[in-house]
């Protein structure tokens, strides 16, 4: 029997979507502090070139400029994944992005004029803008100091015996997948504002993700301690994994705040975004996959090469991500994976949304179909014969619980065709299948997954949730107060969540990972449950009956089988306060899930659940123009439990919009180092207009670790898209397109070229 | 940052003060319609006018008269979505209604005007960019540099003409009125344009371009294909525009016009002369098509590689032509090339 939920499983409206819709939402753009400041930062002209000399002598002079800073003025510290850069560049510039020079003035226009205003004077090094060109003996150093380009990031693993394998395979494919550059696009520029006061703290208005971790990394590149460090979190307007690192602004804001002892605001405009905002990483993925004659996968062997750009950032990590699909989306007994990760002066990539995670599923799902074909079989069919099932143990030693994967691929399947028109005459109708495999109960990569909550109810019966998780637009404040209306027993308009300032909220990982719902609406719940026992406590003493006898349901409190007996919960809680010995009702929890760092191998279960999928696209191509139509996209998520269904929706919607415009439009154009593609103009976004028709269907298999049983979903949207559309256009026209995006000239060509 | 530098604006309520105050405003002077594409290129710096002479308190200058019999007479400043649902152009210049309506988003459409779109500034992927960006990569001869940056060693600009009314207005014979504070004229529209992606227009910038005529409808049919990356605010990477008169199922009088292939609408007179006296049979389509694609001679500097949109070009006669002929498979009004 499903539990009866009074809150859980209903749809409820975002809390944050009113106020966005009409406009009134304050980002941290529209935020202005009383003398506050403007900050603008110079950047490189060559991307790889020597900084001979900086004079900011007309700068300073321009009135209205505060102070100019230089790498050579100011004590900073290097930060970064692999602490590989300063915010203010000495010696050198590496790539465009290049932070040479920092004004603070009056207002943006003053900064921006004095940035003209300094002149550098440069000595062009020879550059490289090719991973595998860095590697070449004699190549340029992107940072002289280290012996080579290769960073000392690598990922490697194996399992069982992968040629072997492949030697006595029935078929064997093999392939190159190419991706490219793009961008988070976020409608949010990135921004911060930094305000350091006279007690030589500082506060940080940000846009992080990662609110704690920027805490301890900020205070780092800055040489003080993380307590002299504040975060407060406004309102974000998109991030997809932007705010999972420190980056330049945030050091800079600060560093300029501290020259001049006034708030100072940096904010991007649009094209320095797409220029200088870190996206999704390039890479080359060389994969061979192997299987029997009667359909089942057998190995899978592949090689990543990741043009990391300048610094190490989080684009360079997403290896992780990339063999827990490989190894694991499908069972597969034989798996091998390495990669090279070298330097260039290109920009560098950040975390985005899925996280390599729709780069290897391209590749991986590609295969899949062209092995089925090979073999003879039905490409869906295929997949369900080696679909992973409950009880598993991936070759990662990912413990696989809760999973439905086989129904979300049934689902799929009946679904696709449906309610579909009839391509226009001339065009071809193809359908792709793709299936996705994510972690969805957190992601151990630092020694605490956890997340701490507060629950507080007061006088009046308003709940408060002072929670560690970062509300970033996925709507967790809306998911995580359902959580506690449920757990509490009292009406959702009661609760109010608490999400925005490190120096009130308890420690949290951040918003990665697909984490939020799982492991802050863990935490919640726990500490929600608490909370109802110490009321239920207070109850009983006012009724003068065993709490046990007791229940909390609607805002009422009622003794059982005696509904007559009944309370509204706040006047219970006035009750046990204002009296001798009287208590507030405060409880907290902290939740780390039951899951495990991978070691050095990579091996480990580094997730307390996970998540499934399986995507089909409908597409019509026009072989006379190469335009390829997507016509309707199906897809099915395994999540657990749908804890608020039309937001689980939407973020599926998104996650498809954003899937499609890697598949066929979107991609940041880098030449020589330079960003070309620097406005929307150029960079085509698919807009309303071009989105298909979009089935979602959730499936609820109830995880036995996850809040009332949901698991994480927040990436699993974007993850199959591109494989899906890439087997649907193989399907209409026979073309097996390996990199993206699949434009109509590409398609064309391809066409005429056969 | 994309702000808007500092200009006098002035709002004349007729055309006589509108022409004095252009004259008067001399080399820094410039008109603006509906602002739509001559703001953002002010934000990128790509004009620099210290006085804008605004159309839009002008009354004069809007609305639409006249009949398909005795001819259409449009005032400059009427909006693209006046033109785009107005029910006598949709039914007898359904190619111009057509096209206004594609031009970019509903909303640019509310405020972009039929003169200003005639009228729009040439593009080019290095050209349409932020300053910074235009720095970064060292000026082009168009604005701020002295060489081309996509022709390295060209003498002219090559910036493309990407308005999707013009080569249709051109298909069907219009004229065009300026008036000056020295006087007026009235010419073909053909006339109006000039081969250079920076000297694009053959009128003076103290002329005000008043209204834009079209001849009698009778007996002609016409229609107008754009290809773009997205369904909608894009620019177009080509437009066709054909415009036929048919006698007895038979081509008496022909004019196709492409768009976005070079720095003004390029007639196809060798494609439209071979439909003279033909019916439109697919092998006549075919071969006029072909003969079509001849003149377009794209650069790489729109969002297309040049021999894509050749390609295309052939496609796009093809289909417009079989659309006229009330043949199937003959596509839409415009290919959404994402
Ligand atoms: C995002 C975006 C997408 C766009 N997409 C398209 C598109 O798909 N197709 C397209 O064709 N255009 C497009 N445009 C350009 C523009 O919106 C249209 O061309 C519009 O019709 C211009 O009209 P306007 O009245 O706004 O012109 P304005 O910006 O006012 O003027 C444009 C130019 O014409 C001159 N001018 C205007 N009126 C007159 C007049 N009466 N006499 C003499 N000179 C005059 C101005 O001095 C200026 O040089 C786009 C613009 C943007 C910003
Ligand atoms: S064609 Fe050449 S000169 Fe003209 S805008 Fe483009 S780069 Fe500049």
């Amino acid at each position: 029997m499903t539990p009866q939920f009074a809150v859980v499983g209903k749809s409820t409206p975002k809390r944050d979507g009113v106020e966005k819709v009409t406009g009134r939402t304050r980002y941290l753009h529209d935020l202005a502090l009383p003398r506050m400041a403007h900050g603008r930062i110079l950047r490189a002209r060559f991307p790889h070139a020597r900084i001979v000399s900086i004079d900011a002598t007309r700068a300073r002079a321009l009135p209205g400029v505060l102070v100019v800073l230089t790498g050579e003025d100011v004590e900073q510290h290097p930060f970064g994944f692999a602490k590989d850069q300063l915010a203010l560049k000495r010696g050198k510039t590496c790539c465009i992005r290049d932070e040479v020079a920092a004004v603070a003035a009056e207002t943006p226009e003053i900064a921006e004029a004095a940035l003209a205003l300094i002149d550098v004077e440069y000595t062009e090094l020879p550059a490289v803008f090719d991973p595998r060109a860095a590697l070449a003996p004699g190549a340029p150093l992107v940072h002289e100091h280290l012996s080579g380009n290769l960073t000392h990031l690598r990922y490697q693993f194996t399992h069982g015996d992968v040629d072997g394998a492949c030697a006595g395979a029935a078929a064997t494919v093999d392939g190159e997948y190419r991706l490219n550059f793009v961008s988070t696009a976020c409608l949010g520029t990135m921004v911060a504002v930094a305000d350091w006061n006279l007690d030589d703290r500082l506060t940080m208005h940000s846009t992080t993700q990662v609110p704690f971790l920027y805490q301890r990394d900020l205070a780092q590149a800055l040489g003080i301690g993380g307590e002299r460090v504040r975060v407060l979190q406004p309102p974000v307007g998109g991030n997809f994994g932007r705010g999972l690192d420190l980056y330049p602004i945030d050091v800079i804001a600060a560093l300029l705040s501290r020259a001049v002892r006034r708030p100072v605001k940096i904010e991007f405009d649009r094209m320095e975004e797409f220029m200088a905002a870190p996206g999704r990483e390039p890479c080359v993925i060389r994969l061979r996959t192997a299987a029997s004659a009667d359909g089942r996968l057998l190995a899978r062997d592949a090689h990543v090469v990741i043009d990391n750009g300048a610094y190490v950032s989080w684009g360079s990590t997403t290896p992780h991500v990339m063999l827990s699909t490989v190894a694991g989306l499908y069972r597969c007994p034989n798996v091998r994976f390495d990669t090279t990760i070298a330097y260039t002066n290109n920009p560098y990539s950040g975390s985005m949304r899925g996280y390599g995670n729709l780069e290897s599923t391209f590749a991986v799902e590609s295969q899949m179909d062209d092995l089925a074909d090979r073999l003879g079989l039905d490409r869906l069919e295929f997949r369900r014969r080696n679909a992973t099932k409950p009880g598993d143990a991936n070759p990662q030693g990912f413990a696989i619980t809760s999973c439905a994967l086989g129904e979300c691929l049934d689902t799929v399947g009946e679904d696709a065709g449906r309610d579909v028109p009839a391509p226009r005459p001339g065009w071809k109708r193809g359908v792709g299948y793709a299936g996705m495999f994510h972690v969805a109960g957190g992601a151990r990569i630092y020694r605490s997954d956890g997340c701490g909550a507060i629950v507080k109810l007061d006088d009046f019966g308003a709940v408060s949730l002072i929670t560690g998780a970062s509300e970033i637009g996925q709507g967790s404040e809306t998911v995580l107060a359902m959580i506690v209306a449920e757990a509490l027993g009292v009406p959702l308009e009661r609760v109010a969540v608490v999400n925005s300032d490190t120096a009130v909220k308890p420690w949290d990982v951040g918003a990665h990972a697909s984490r939020t719902t799982f492991i802050a609406g863990n935490a919640a719940r726990l500490a929600a449950e608490d909370l109802r026992r110490r009321l239920l406590a207070m109850a009983a003493a006012f009724f003068e009956e065993p709490a046990e006898r007791l229940e909390i349901r609607e805002g009422w409190v009622f003794v059982r089988d005696e509904p007559q007996r009944r309370e509204p919960y706040d006047r219970i809680v006035r009750a046990g306060h204002y009296r001798d010995g009287g208590r507030a009702l405060v409880a907290e929890a902290f939740y780390d899930p039951p899951s495990t760092m991978l070691d050095k191998d990579l091996h480990g279960n580094v997730s307390a659940a996970y998540g499934f999928a399986a995507q089909a696209a409908v597409v019509d191509v026009d072989p006379e123009t190469g335009a390829v139509e997507v016509r309707r996209i199906v897809s099915a998520h395994d999540v657990g439990r749908a804890l608020n269904p039309a937001a689980a929706e939407g973020q599926i919607h998104g996650g498809i919009h954003m899937g499609l415009g890697y598949a066929l439009a979107e991609k940041l154009v880098v030449e020589e180092g330079h960003v070309l593609s620097a406005t929307f103009m150029d960079y085509a976004l698919l807009r309303a207009a071009d989105m298909p028709a979009l089935a979602v269907r959730l499936i609820e298999s109830v995880d036995a670790e996850g809040p009332f049983g949901a698991k994480g979903l927040g990436e699993s949207g974007v993850i199959p898209v591109s494989a899906a559309v890439a087997n649907a256009i193989h399907d209409a026209i026979g073309v097996r397109f390996t990199e993206l995006p699949i434009t109509p000239a590409r398609v064309r060509a391809a066409l005429a070229r056969r | 940052m994309m702000r808007l530098p500092p200009f006098l604006y002035v709002s004349p309520r007729t055309v006589a003060e509108a022409a004095k105050a252009v004259a008067e405003a001399g080399p820094g002077g410039m008109l603006v319609a509906g602002g739509t594409d001559l703001y953002p290129n002010m934000k990128r710096r790509q004009f620099e006018p210290t006085t804008l002479v605004g159309l839009a308190a002008v009354r004069e200058l809007r609305g639409v008269r006249g009949s398909a019999r005795e001819g259409v007479t449009l005032g400059a400043t009427t909006i693209l979505s006046a033109v785009a649902t107005h029910p006598d152009l949709l039914r007898h210049y359904p190619a111009l209604a057509t096209a206004a309506g594609l031009v970019s988003s509903p909303q640019l459409r509310n405020m972009g005007t039929l003169g200003g779109n005639v009228c729009v500034d040439t593009r080019c992927n290095y050209y349409n960019q932020p300053y910074p960006w235009r720095k970064a990569v060292g000026f082009c001869m168009k604005k701020d540099g002295d060489i081309c940056l996509v022709a390295p060693g060209s003498r002219r600009c090559w910036a493309v003409s990407s308005s999707d009314t013009a080569p249709v207005l051109w298909s069907l014979g219009a004229r065009v009125r300026l008036v000056s504070a020295s006087g007026e004229r009235t010419i073909p529209i053909d006339a109006l344009f000039r081969d250079d992606g920076i000297e694009y227009l053959a009128k003076r910038p103290d002329e005000i371009l008043t209204e834009i005529v079209l001849p009698p409808a009778e007996g002609w049919a016409s229609t107008y294909l754009k290809l773009r990356r997205r369904g909608s605010f894009d620019f177009p990477e080509l437009g066709v525009a054909v415009a036929l008169r048919l006698e007895d199922a038979t081509v008496a009088q022909a004019r196709i016009v492409l768009g976005a292939v070079a720095s003004q609408p390029r007639p196809a007179t060798k494609a439209a002369r071979a439909l003279v006296g033909q019916r439109l049979t697919p092998d006549v389509i075919a071969h006029v098509a072909d003969l079509a694609a001849g003149p377009a001679r794209p650069l790489d500097n729109t969002d297309f590689t040049h021999p894509y949109r050749k390609k295309m070009t052939r496609v796009f006669v093809a289909r417009a032509l079989g659309r006229l002929a009330g043949l199937e498979r003959a596509g839409r009004d415009e290919e959404e090339l994402a």
